[in-house]
C-alpha cells in the first residue's frame, strides 16, 4: 500500500521547474502545468504583517481583529487563483524577427493571445535576464511585447528563453512559465575592417567578366520586378504616372565587383566575415554588380536589396570545412 | 494652468485609492485621538494630495526626516510616553502618514499599503462597534484596490472601475474563507502577555459610592448598560431587579461598599463572612445570558437571586456577583437566579454594620421613628409593621419624584424627609434605610437596574443607563432578607417629569402605548438596529473559546480535539478554493473564434465549387485565387476577406464587423 503512495522520483523534473520545457513549436498554450507561482519578498513581508496581526488579536482576545487578519490572509489566497488564472490558456507565439548585425539589438515580437472571456491586466514578458516589459490583452484579443536582445555571435540562433509572468493583482505572488520555442533568428557578422573594397581585379576575375551587364551605360527600360535595386528605378517615369520601370545598363565599360575571401589574407576567419560584410554594405551603395566569393559558395554578381540580403545571410551561415 | 479635471487624470491612481483608504481608517481616530495630532495629519493628507495633484512639490528627504524626528519628539512629550494604546496608536497613524511623504520606490507604496492595513487593526483597539466595523472594511476594499491599481499597466482614471470591480471580487471572495477561519480557528483563551494599562474611560450608570444630597441633576444616559436573552420564560417585569453594587456604611453623606479589604478601617467588628446559603423555594430557576457591556468595575449584574454563576465570577455576602477581573471588553455569560427565595431568615445577621448610623444623623428622622412606633400593634410582628408605617409614610405625605432634586448638604436625611420632599430612587433609599436602622432593623441599599426594554425583534430585553435604580433590603424575622423598594410607592401625580411618571409601573415590553404610527416605526426601527447590534456582540465582538466550544456542541462536534479542528477547518478551506478556482477557471477557457468558425463555413460553400482553402494561405490569397477563377464572385470573396481580417486580428471584439460578416457570408452563394 505505501509502495504505492510514494512519490514517483523520475517524474520530478525540476528542470520544468528552473528553465522550462521544450522548446516548442510556437504558438505554445499556457496549460496549468506549465505555470508555476510562489510568493515574492512583498509577499513574504505581507504574511509577517500578518503574523503580527495575528499575534496581538490573540493577545488583546479582540475578535474584529481576528477577523480582520483572517479577512486578508483570505484575500491573499484569492489572489494566489486570480494571478494564476491571469496566466491560464494563454497563447504565446513569436512574430517575425528582423535580422541584425552582431552586437545590435535584435527585436523579439512576443504575441499574447486571449481567447478567454476575461481581461488580462499587467502580463510580463522577459527575455532571460534582460529587460521585463508589461502589458494588458482584453478579452478575446491580443497583444504584443516587442523584446530586445543583444546579440553576440552571428548565425541562426534559436530564440532564448521567454519568461511569461504576472504578479496582478496585489503583487503577493509571481505566477511565471518559462517559454521555450523553435523559433530562430539571423545575426550578420558584425561589419569591421578597414580594407578598402576590392576594386582591382585578378585575373580568374577578369576571366569571370564579359557575361554580365554592368551598371555603366544605360541600354533600355525593363518593367519593375521586386528585387531590383531602387537606385535603377526610373522614378522620373513613376511620377508621370506611366508605370514602374527598372533603368537597363550595360555596355562597355561595364564594371563588377568581387567580393572575395581569398584577398583577405593574415586576418582571422571573424575578421574576413566582418571585412566581407561590411564591403556588402558599401558595394551595395556603390550600385555596382557584385559577386560574393567563400570557401565553398560563390554568389554571382547581381544587385539589390534582395541580392544584399542572400549575401549577408551567407556571411552569417558561413562554417569553414574541416 | 491645467483644470482640475486633468490633474486627477495625471496623478496616480493607485495613491488617490489609497489617500481615500487612509481616510477611511483615521475616521475613528478623529474621535479618540487629540485635536492637534487630527489636525496634523489631516495637513499631511492635505499636502500629499497636492503633491500629488502638481500643486505642490514633493518635500525633499530631508524634510521628511525632520518631521518624522519632530513628530516622535511631540507624541513622546504629549502622551508622556511611547509605551500605551494612545501613545502608540498615535505614532503608528503619524509614521503612516509620513509614509506617504516619500513615495518614490514600488517598496515606498507597498509597505504604506501594508502600514495602512496595520493601523485599521488599531482602530478595533478603541470600539468594535458595526460602524467601525464598516467603515474598516471599506477602508480594505480601498486599500486592495489601490494594490490592484498599482500593479496594473494601464494608469487611465476613467478605467479605475475595473480595479474597483475585481477589489470587490477579491474581498467577496475572501469572506467565505475568514468566516471559515472566524469561527474555526482554535482560540486561546486569555492573554500571551500582560495587557498595556489602558487609559480609564469613565463609566457611566452605576458607581462604588453614593451620595444622594450631592446630586442635583440626574444625568440621562440611553446608552446600553447590558442585554439579556432568558432561556425560556421572562420573569414579570416586577421581578426585574438586577443587582449591582449594594451598600452597607454610611458616614452621613456618603454610602460606601464595605469591601472584605476595608476591614482594617471599620476594625474586627465587622467581619468578612461567607454569603449564607439562600433556602430557595424550589420554583424553576430561570436561566439567561448577559452580555454586559465595559464598565471597567468589577460587579456583574444579575437578578435577584443569583445560584448558577459563571467560574469567573465569585458572590459576596451580600450577594453581589463579582467577576475576578475588571470587566473591559463586552463579557458575555451565563447566569440562573431564583426570584423566589429566603436569605438567612432563622438568625439576624450578626454583622454590626447593617444597623450602623452615624451619632448625628437625622435627630428629626430618628423622632419621626419614635412617633411612628407607637402605632405598633402588639398583635402583629414588630418589623413588618414598621416598614408599612413608613412606605406609608412616604405615599400619604407630599414626596416627590424629580430627577433634578435641591442640594441636600448639610444633614441630607432630615432635609430630605421634612423640608424638601423631592428627590430620585437614590434619596428614597437612602432615607428609608437610615430610618429601618433607627427602628432597629437591620437593612442595606442595592444598587442596579429595574426593568429593561423587551426588543420584540430579537426577543430580548436591552437594559440602559438610564434604567439605573437604588432600592433597599431590610432583614425580617422568619423571612430573612426581603427587597422593599420606597421609591415604588410615590403615587403617579407625584412624578415630576412626564416621561418618567410610568417609569415604575409599566410592565417590561409594553412600553410607552403610544398612538402615533409615526412613533411606532421609529420603535421598530431602533429595535431592528438594537437587534443587529446585539447579533454583532453576540456572535463577532463576544466570540470566544467558551462560545466557540458550544458553537461546536451545536454543529455536532462533540469531545473535538485540536487536530481534527485543523482538519475541518482545512478541508472546509481547500473545498471553497476549489470552488472559487472553478469559477475563476471558467473565465479563462478558450472559445473558437467567431470570427473563423463563420470563415470555416464560407471555405466549406467554396469547396463544395472544387476551391479548398489550405491552411498555408492567408485569406487574401485564397480571395485573389478565387477571383482569378471566378470573376462573378470576385467581389464578394474579397469583401469577406478583408472582412475577416479585420474581425480576426483587431485588437478588441469587433462586434460590428462580426454581424457584417456574418451577414455577407450566409448570403454568399458561389
Amino acid at each position: 500500500m505505501l509502495s504505492k503512495l510514494t512519490f514517483p522520483l523520475e517524474q520530478l523534473n525540476l528542470d520544468r521547474f528552473f528553465t522550462g520545457e521544450g522548446p516548442f513549436d510556437s504558438p505554445l498554450i499556457l496549460a496549468r502545468r506549465r505555470i508555476f507561482i510562489l510568493p515574492t519578498r512583498q509577499g513574504v513581508l505581507f504574511a509577517i504583517v500578518l503574523g503580527i496581526m495575528l499575534i496581538g488579536s490573540i493577545n488583546y482576545n479582540n475578535s474584529l481583529g481576528y477577523l480582520l487578519t483572517f479577512l486578508l490572509a483570505s484575500v491573499a489566497v484569492v489572489s494566489i487563483l486570480h494571478t494564476y488564472r491571469n496566466l491560464l490558456s494563454l497563447k504565446i507565439s513569436v512574430g517575425n524577427i528582423q535580422p541584425v548585425f552582431c552586437g545590435e539589438k535584435i527585436k523579439i515580437p512576443v504575441v499574447i493571445d486571449n481567447s478567454g472571456l476575461s481581461e488580462r491586466f499587467a502580463i510580463q514578458a522577459e527575455l532571460s535576464g534582460e529587460q521585463i516589459r508589461s502589458c494588458d490583452v482584453a478579452q478575446d484579443g491580443w497583444a504584443s511585447i516587442s523584446l530586445s536582445y543583444k546579440t553576440r555571435t552571428r548565425g541562426m540562433h534559436r530564440i532564448p528563453r521567454i519568461t511569461i509572468s504576472s504578479v496582478f493583482p496585489l503583487g503577493l505572488f509571481r505566477a511565471w512559465s518559462h517559454v521555450r520555442l523553435n523559433n530562430t533568428y539571423l545575426v550578420y557578422p558584425e561589419p569591421a575592417g578597414k580594407t578598402r573594397l576590392p576594386f582591382q581585379w585578378n585575373e580568374e576575375q577578369q576571366q569571370l567578366r564579359g557575361y554580365h551587364k554592368g551598371t555603366d551605360d544605360f541600354a533600355g527600360l525593363n518593367t519593375y520586378i521586386p528585387g531590383d535595386p531602387l537606385g535603377h528605378i526610373h522614378w522620373k517615369a513613376y511620377a508621370r504616372e506611366q508605370g514602374l520601370f527598372t533603368k537597363k545598363f550595360g555596355g562597355n565599360n561595364e564594371q563588377e565587383l568581387w567580393l572575395d575571401w581569398r584577398v583577405l589574407d593574415g586576418l582571422s576567419t571573424e575578421q574576413k566575415l566582418g571585412q566581407l560584410a561590411k564591403w556588402v554594405l558599401e558595394a551595395d551603395k556603390t550600385e555596382m554588380n557584385y559577386g560574393l566569393w567563400l570557401p565553398g559558395n560563390r554568389i554571382a554578381p547581381s544587385l539589390g536589396p534582395m541580392h544584399k540580403l542572400k549575401c549577408l545571410k551567407a556571411l552569417a551561415l558561413f562554417r569553414e570545412a574541416m | 494652468m491645467d483644470s482640475l479635471t486633468q490633474r486627477f487624470q495625471q496623478a496616480n491612481p493607485a495613491v488617490l485609492w489609497l489617500l481615500s483608504g487612509i481616510v477611511f481608517i483615521l475616521a475613528p481616530h478623529v474621535y479618540y485621538q487629540s485635536h492637534l495630532l487630527v489636525l496634523f495629519i489631516g495637513c499631511l493628507l492635505f499636502w500629499r494630495l497636492g503633491v500629488e495633484l502638481q500643486y505642490i512639490r514633493q518635500p525633499p528627504a530631508w524634510f521628511a526626516t525632520l518631521l518624522a524626528i519632530s513628530t516622535f519628539i511631540g507624541i513622546t512629550y504629549g502622551y508622556q510616553t511611547v509605551f500605551g494604546r494612545d501613545a502608540g496608536v498615535a505614532l503608528l497613524i503619524t509614521m503612516l502618514c509620513l509614509k506617504l511623504m516619500e513615495m518614490g520606490a514600488p517598496r515606498d507604496f507597498l509597505v504604506a499599503v501594508f502600514l495602512g492595513y496595520f493601523v485599521v487593526i488599531t482602530g478595533f483597539l478603541f470600539s468594535q462597534s458595526v460602524i467601525i466595523g464598516l467603515l474598516m472594511t471599506t477602508a480594505v476594499f480601498l486599500l486592495t484596490t489601490s494594490l490592484v491599481s498599482y500593479h496594473r499597466s494601464e494608469r487611465k482614471l476613467n478605467s479605475q472601475y475595473k480595479s474597483a470591480r475585481l477589489g470587490i471580487n477579491l474581498l467577496f471572495q475572501a469572506i467565505p474563507l475568514a468566516i471559515l477561519l472566524f469561527f474555526l480557528f482554535p482560540r486561546v483563551p486569555g492573554p500571551l502577555w500582560g495587557l498595556p494599562e489602558q487609559g480609564s474611560s469613565a463609566s457611566t450608570g452605576l458607581s462604588s459610592s453614593m451620595a444622594p444630597g450631592q446630586i442635583t441633576e440626574l444625568a440621562f444616559d440611553n446608552s446600553v448598560a447590558f442585554r439579556v436573552e432568558f432561556e425560556n420564560k421572562i420573569p414579570e417585569a416586577s421581578q426585574l431587579y438586577w443587582r449591582g453594587p449594594v451598600f452597607t456604611y454610611y458616614d452621613g453623606f456618603m454610602w460606601q461598599e464595605l469591601a472584605s479589604n476595608s476591614r482594617k478601617f471599620f476594625g474586627s467588628e465587622w467581619v468578612t463572612e461567607l454569603p449564607p446559603v439562600p433556602q430557595v423555594k424550589m420554583s424553576e430557576g430561570i436561566k439567561y445570558s448577559v452580555m454586559l457591556e465595559p464598565h471597567n468595575a468589577n460587579w456583574l449584574l444579575a437578578l435577584d437571586l443569583p445560584t448558577l454563576y459563571p467560574a469567573t465570577g465569585y458572590l459576596t455576602q451580600n450577594y453581589e456577583l463579582l467577576s475576578d477581573e475588571p470587566v473591559k471588553k463586552l463579557t458575555r455569560y451565563e447566569v440562573t437566579s431564583h426570584l423566589n427565595y429566603k436569605l438567612s431568615p432563622e438568625a439576624p445577621p450578626a454583622n454590626r454594620v447593617y444597623r450602623q448610623i452615624p451619632q448625628f444623623v437625622g435627630p428629626k428622622a430618628r423622632q419621626l421613628v419614635l412617633e411612628l412606633q407607637t402605632k405598633i400593634q402588639a398583635d402583629q410582628p414588630y418589623d413588618r409593621q414598621i416598614v408599612d408605617l413608613i412606605l406609608n409614610h412616604f405615599r400619604t405625605e407630599p414626596f416627590f419624584y424629580t430627577r433634578t432634586p435641591p442640594a441636600m448638604l448639610d444633614n441630607p436625611i432630615d432635609q430630605f424627609l421634612f423640608e424638601e420632599r423631592r428627590g430620585f430612587c437614590e434619596h428614597y433609599a437612602s432615607a428609608f434605610v437610615v430610618l429601618m436602622r433607627a427602628a432597629g432593623l437591620p437593612a442595606r441599599i442595592v444598587t442596579g437596574y429595574l426593568g429593561g426594554e423587551l426588543n420584540t425583534i430579537g426577543n430580548y430585553f436591552i437594559v440602559r443607563q438610564s434604567d439605573a435604580h437604588a432600592w433597599a433590603e431590610v432583614w425580617l424575622e422568619n423571612q430573612g432578607w426581603i427587597r422593599v423598594d420606597p421609591t415604588a410607592v410615590i403615587p403617579p401625580g407625584r412624578i415630576e417629569q412626564a416621561q418618567f411618571r410610568d417609569r415604575f409601573r409599566r410592565s417590561a415590553g409594553e412600553g410607552v402605548g403610544s398612538q402615533l404610527w409615526f412613533a411606532d416605526s421609529i420603535k421598530r426601527l431602533k429595535f431592528i438596529w438594537d437587534n443587529v447590534n446585539h447579533s454583532w456582540n453576540d456572535w463577532i465582538v463576544g466570540y470566544n473559546p467558551t462560545k466557540q466550544q458550544s458553537f461546536l456542541d451545536a454543529l455536532g462536534i462533540k469531545d473535538f480535539s485540536w487536530s481534527s479542528l485543523i482538519f475541518i477547518l482545512f478541508g472546509g478551506l481547500a473545498l471553497l478554493v476549489l470552488v472559487i478556482a472553478w469559477h475563476l477557471s471558467g473565465h479563462t477557457i478558450r472559445k473558437p473564434n467567431q470570427a473563423h468558425v463563420i470563415f470555416r463555413r464560407f471555405c466549406r460553400k467554396l469547396a463544395r465549387k472544387g476551391f479548398r482553402y489550405s491552411p498555408s494561405e492567408t485569406a487574401h490569397n485564397f480571395a485573389q485565387r478565387v477571383a482569378e477563377k471566378r470573376s462573378d464572385i470576385a467581389k464578394q470573396v474579397e469583401e469577406i476577406a478583408e472582412l475577416y481580417n479585420q474581425v480576426r486580428y483587431a485588437r478588441a471584439p469587433a462586434q460590428q464587423s462580426l454581424r457584417v460578416l456574418e451577414q455577407r457570408v450566409r448570403q454568399f452563394r458561389p
